[in-house]
């Protein structure tokens, strides 16, 4: 396994078996939270909190010996993880987004009330919202099936569970330095309240407009693609909004929820276009 | 540069000496928008604004970074460019063109915020200094090249660059 200078270890590429209804992340987590690019690290509360709809489908790892705790490190992962109380280390977790449909209602509803996730639409997106190079995180699309287990868990058709289906000997990698604990159940990581009645007035989003602003220096060309490209559009709907953005000096591309408009917000900017998200008030 | 094939998820241009040294040149300005100056809304009351600014702030950056590696290692690699008589023939894949497209932006429209972000490009050539050279030469390049990737992908025909 290689190191940073931080002490906080690569990611390794393992090679697993993968469901067909859901990609999955691997993310190295230190003792507290997700290792975050420089000597810093993202508690795992707020990783559920950012994420939103992910599922903690099992987590597995240990502690290094020879890494040592931090000054003012807390622990966040479990004592089960913390052999001899504590130290520096990794935890590897699986997580897998949901789709908006697997959601329970309470869940969407205080989501919304929240207004949050901003990177709970794209697995892209994780990548970019922690600042982790590919060295940290990786993708992982598995090959196989996963299966809903009695527990309420998800395996791995043949395989007892997903960590198991990671184990070294499994994937013709030099086996960790550090003892894998036994693996935890299936759990929700967002801090989700739970909600006993269903607020219908959340089900009212008040919807967000997407704006595109114009500007004289993106090619007319260059805007028809984007708009092609972010939203899906065929090549005459996003001429007519590119004219729109061109002769009126702006353009409503969409109306969404926040956080979906949040996520074309990103990606419009990401291309360089000069877009907005209002509150619609209509 | 000159589109030699294209499909659905290759291309193969022809690219000349000089051409080949000014999309070089044009790359290596890249990232050219100051980090924070996209701003997520204009009203202030969506929740959790600042926040929210905070992260996409800190998602376009961990994004520029990547993306600046992607393209160094593209056109770092010996095997990329095939030279030959007249220049080099080079092939780039959707997704490849689809970088280049926003890093070519990138350094176009950092250019004209580097000008003042003038509101014409009359105003642009009129405001022409010894000092703003340099940003008007890197916007033409980066428009020249990204009107050709545009072309190549969308209906392979070759621009008309006047």
């Amino acid at each position: 396994m290689q190191f940073f200078d931080n002490g906080i270890p690569k990611a390794e590429k393992l090679v697993v078996a993968a469901p067909d209804d859901g990609e999955y992340l691997l993310l190295p987590f230190s003792d507290h939270g997700l290792a975050h690019e420089h000597d810093d690290f993202l508690p795992v509360e707020r990783l559920g909190r950012r994420l939103g709809h992910v599922e903690l489908l099992d987590r597995r790892g240990g502690f290094h010996p020879g890494l040592e705790r931090h000054d003012g490190d807390r622990g966040g992962m479990g004592d089960a993880h913390e052999p001899g109380g504590g130290g520096k280390g990794v935890l590897f977790i699986f997580i897998r987004q949901r789709s908006r449909d697997e959601h329970p209602r309470s869940v969407r509803a205080n989501h919304k009330k929240r207004g949050r996730h901003l990177a709970a639409v794209a697995h892209a997106e994780l990548r970019v919202m922690f600042g982790l190079g590919e060295q940290v995180v990786e993708r992982f699309k598995l090959a196989g099936r996963l299966q809903r287990n009695d527990s309420g868990g998800r395996k791995i058709k043949g395989q007892e569970s997903v960590a198991d289906g990671l184990k070294p000997a499994a994937t013709g990698q030099a086996p960790y330095p550090f003892p894998m604990p036994t693996t935890a159940m299936p759990e929700v990581l967002p801090d989700i309240e739970q909600d006993s009645q269903t607020d219908a007035s959340n089900d009212l989003d008040p919807g967000y407009m997407v704006i595109c602003w114009d500007d004289p220096v993106n090619l007319m060309e260059y805007v028809t693609h984007v708009f092609q490209t972010v939203f899906g559009w065929e090549r005459k709907k996003a001429e007519k909004k590119m004219r729109e953005v061109h002769n009126l000096g702006k353009s409503l591309l969409t109306r969404e929820s926040l956080e979906k408009a949040e996520f074309y917000v990103h990606q419009l900017q990401k291309y360089n276009l000069h877009a907005t998200l209002e509150r619609d008030t209509k | 540069m000159k589109l030699l094939r294209g499909g659905q998820k290759k291309f193969q241009f022809e690219i000349d000496r000089t051409e080949k040294f000014l999309l070089f040149h044009a790359l290596k300005l890249y990232p050219a928008v100051p980090a924070s100056h996209h701003r997520l809304s204009k009203d202030r009351h969506i929740p959790n604004r600042e926040e929210n600014q905070h992260l996409l702030d800190e998602a376009l950056k961990a994004q520029r970074i990547e993306q600046r590696k992607q393209i160094e290692s593209l056109l770092n690699d010996p095997h990329r460019f095939v030279e030959f008589e007249d220049g080099y023939r080079i092939s780039f894949t959707r997704e490849e063109i689809e970088w280049l497209l926003q890093a070519l932006n990138d350094v176009r429209v950092g250019s004209w915020i580097a000008l003042g972000s003038p509101d014409q490009q009359a105003e642009t050539k009129k405001r022409l200094a010894k000092q703003a050279a340099p940003h008007v030469m890197a916007m033409d390049v980066a428009g020249y090249f990204e009107t050709d990737f545009l072309h190549a992908i969308t209906d392979g025909t070759p621009p008309d660059h006047e």
